[in-house]
């Protein structure tokens, strides 16, 4: 399992929306889109600050935002930084053991 | 402090968020007294209508939903264009500014809402609120206090369901309430105005987690399991428009007959007969034959739109054409160039992007039209005439494929050089899944279809007595071969004989008439430009002639060809089109001219009433001027290739 958290381990450290799995809850902290879209998905409800549930993950990525599903493509997902709710758990991946 | 003022007489504005309910209420107060307005220089369109519910006489302005008015999109424009006091007032550019605003609010989700709502109260005009999807609201457990929101807002709220036709007339008497409201004060932004307003007046009673929607919506924009639902949807789609479609057209067809022959036989022989029967009403029965496919794809249409579908399916579409440089909004439009590249151009105004609008509007007359469709028909049945019929039906298939490979491939061209660029990112509200809503699609079909019949009818009827005229005149004198046909046929003892005799004199005078015409002495002149291409100058004046309106080749055609009468009977039009011979004696049509105008016909730009759309919607001449350049120059090039490909083979 990973627990992404900031170097104080006190709360979750920011998550592209993209890395979220489906059913995830954050809250939008910050991004690096470019103007015309960050202008447009601020005017959709979806600016920082705004409390999201990944209904689907991939492409396109579903989230919920105050009760309105808005669809992203993962290029702009991948771009939006989430403070989880929750901790994210993923199953932990089998290391490869150097040989010899 | 709020003023009250009331909605003195005149334009109410109607306005919000996309999948507010917003165009259904503007159909409940409108119903058919609606049109669309355009308004120069902004590809965004409103509709405008007057309605005379609780006893007044008034006018609205449906504007497109949009969801900021600060933003740089189409719509945003228009909505700054309508709402805000105009630059230059003596302008015939500057609209009549409203009276007083209607802003339609979702209960649902009402922050975001109430934001344009901040922005609309800012341009200083008289509103009313109108708090609407509360059956949603209800459904994830949100309720929203009216009486609350109308107290913070210092304006007029009016629950309603505009769908179901609830509310409305309280939402009509409200506006002689509505008043300037508050604005958010100064230091807080719209944004937190609206946040705390909408937290004041919301109460959540449960945290409703929508499985059932995540499950569709997985299911619907799944890699292959959303490609499959879309293909099935669209075959569906399609199947009904041309299956469906098929019975008004030839009702249609068989009442301009009618009408045609009435005129013939009330009007004496000469030019006004001439030109009201083959200008007039042939020129009003090409176009209006198209009505019933327009129709029922915007029916169709807005139903799908209505479920909730049409924005998951752009999902779908967008992984399809991403690749050729299109965006996924790009497949209505590009779908709605089958029935006919007019509405399918109109549609691109649903492409925020305008590079990517651009693009689709260069590429969608590649698009196989249903004006296409006699032209296939006739050169398919000569080129496989007498061969097994899988083999004319794969050909068609082919015809309708080439046009979408053209398509694409051009577009991918255009965007890696002319219209090279970011492509914007999809990104799309998901409106939530429900019933349609008949009524809404029949008005917005009734619509379209009107749009259709005045921009392109009256277009597509100029062009048709023009080339009437071009086809008639100089007039050329009666043949010595056409009056001994003539003499044979009065000298004649039996009747049929006599009959057939005088027919025959009349085909040849009309084929030396068009030959001496106008059209004809540039279909002599433009023969060596088609020549490689297998047109001789009979087939050079059908082609030049298609250049108004693809179907007209047939008719063209046969009247060149001296078919007379046997104008209606497709099979007997293309037996006298595969006997037809050359001057030198060849067939008119072997197998190499067949497949290269064929070819030709897919690929060539020949339709004026779409180039002057494209003209209107790209934003200049040049657009469909460049249009029409290089989609006959690819036509000529290919259909040339085939020409020596299939002559050479032959």
């Amino acid at each position: 399992m990973i627990d992404k958290r900031d170097s104080e381990g006190s709360r979750p450290s920011p998550t592209p929306l993209s890395d979220l799995p489906a059913g995830a809850r954050a809250t939008l902290s910050g991004d690096r889109l470019e103007a015309t879209d960050r202008e447009l998905l601020r005017a959709m409800g979806v600016g920082s600050d705004a409390p999201v549930r990944v209904c689907r993950q991939g492409e396109p990525c579903i989230v919920e935002v105050r009760s309105t599903r808005v669809g992203l493509s993962r290029a702009i997902a991948a771009l939006l930084d989430t403070v989880p709710a929750e901790p994210i758990q993923r199953p932990a991946r089998l290391t490869q053991l150097p040989p010899g | 402090m709020s003023k009250s003022v009331g909605a003195p007489p005149g334009p109410i504005a109607l306005i919000g968020n996309p999948n507010t309910g917003k165009t259904s209420l503007f159909n409940r107060l409108c119903g058919l007294r609606a049109h669309v307005a355009n308004h120069p220089g902004i590809t965004a369109d409103a509709r405008v209508g007057s309605s005379r519910m609780g006893g007044r006489e008034r006018s609205y302005i449906d504007l497109p939903g949009l969801y900021s008015l600060e933003l740089d999109l189409p719509e945003s424009r228009l909505g700054r264009k309508v709402l805000e006091p105009p630059v230059d007032p003596s302008s015939p550019e500057s609209l009549p500014r409203p009276s007083a605003v209607v802003v339609v609010v979702d209960a649902s989700n009402l922050a975001r809402n109430l934001t344009l709502a901040a922005e609309t109260i800012e341009r200083g005009l008289p509103l009313v609120v109108v708090l609407s999807m509360g059956d949603v609201a209800e459904r994830r457990g949100v309720q929203v206090d009216a009486d609350a929101l109308a107290e913070h807002l210092g304006v007029p709220v009016v629950p309603a369901n505009p769908r179901r036709g609830e509310g409305v007339e309280a939402i009509v008497s409200a506006l002689d309430h509505a008043t300037l409201g508050r604005a958010p004060e100064s230091g807080e932004s719209r944004e937190e105005w609206a946040t705390r307003t909408a937290t004041a007046v919301t109460r959540r009673e449960r945290e409703e987690e929508d499985h059932g929607t995540d499950r569709l919506d997985r299911i619907l924009t799944h890699p292959i399991g959303g490609v499959v639902v879309f293909l099935a949807v669209m075959a569906g789609l399609f199947s009904t428009i041309f299956w469906l479609a098929g019975y008004p057209m030839t009702w249609i067809e068989e009442v301009f007959a009618l009408l045609g022959g009435g005129v013939t036989d009330l009007l004496p022989e000469g030019v006004l007969r001439d030109l009201l029967v083959d200008g007039v009403v042939g020129g009003i029965a090409g176009t209006v034959v198209f009505l019933p496919q327009i129709c029922l794809l915007f029916f169709l249409l807005t139903l799908i739109e209505d479920t909730g579908y049409l924005a998951r399916a752009s999902f779908v579409a967008n992984r399809l054409l991403r690749p050729f440089g299109l965006p996924g909004t790009a497949f209505v439009p590009l779908l709605s160039s089958h029935a006919c590249a007019i509405p399918g151009i109109i549609c691109t105004r649903l492409i925020p992007d305008r590079r990517d609008r651009l693009a689709t509007i260069l590429v969608a007359p590649f698009v196989s039209c249903s004006a296409r469709i006699p032209v296939y028909t006739l050169l398919i049945g000569v080129l496989f005439a007498g061969r097994p019929a899988w083999q004319g039906g794969l050909a068609f298939a082919g015809c309708y494929l080439l046009g979408g490979v053209a398509a694409l491939l051009t577009a991918l061209l255009f965007r890696r050089t002319l219209l090279r660029g970011r492509s914007r990112p999809m990104l799309l509200e998901l409106p939530p899944y429900r019933r349609p809503s008949l009524r809404n699609a029949a008005l917005t079909a009734w619509d379209r279809g009107r749009t259709f019949l005045v921009k392109a009818g009256t277009v597509i009827l100029l062009i048709s007595i023009v080339l009437w005229w071009m086809s008639t005149y100089p007039g050329t004198p009666t043949s010595p071969e056409v009056l001994e046909l003539r003499t044979r046929a009065e000298a004649a003892a039996d009747a049929t004989a006599a009959e057939q005799l005088a027919a025959q004199a009349d085909r040849l005078e009309g084929r030396e008439s068009l030959a001496g015409s106008y059209s004809g002495r540039i279909g002599r002149t433009v023969e060596p430009i088609l020549s490689p291409i297998g047109a001789d100058w009979q087939l050079s004046i059908a082609v030049l002639s298609s250049f108004a309106a693809r179907e007209v080749f047939v008719s063209a055609l046969t009247v060149t060809l001296g078919a007379g009468d046997d104008i209606d009977d497709s099979g007997r039009v293309r037996e006298i089109v595969a006997s037809a011979r050359r001057d030198d004696g060849s067939p008119l049509l072997d197998p190499a001219a067949a497949a290269s105008l064929l070819v030709f016909f897919v690929l060539a730009m020949q339709c004026l009433p779409t180039l002057a759309v494209t003209s209107r919607e790209a934003g200049g001449w040049r657009w469909a001027a460049l249009q029409f350049g290089y989609m006959s120059v690819v036509a000529w090039f290919l259909a040339w290739l085939t020409h020596g490909i299939v002559g050479g083979g032959a």
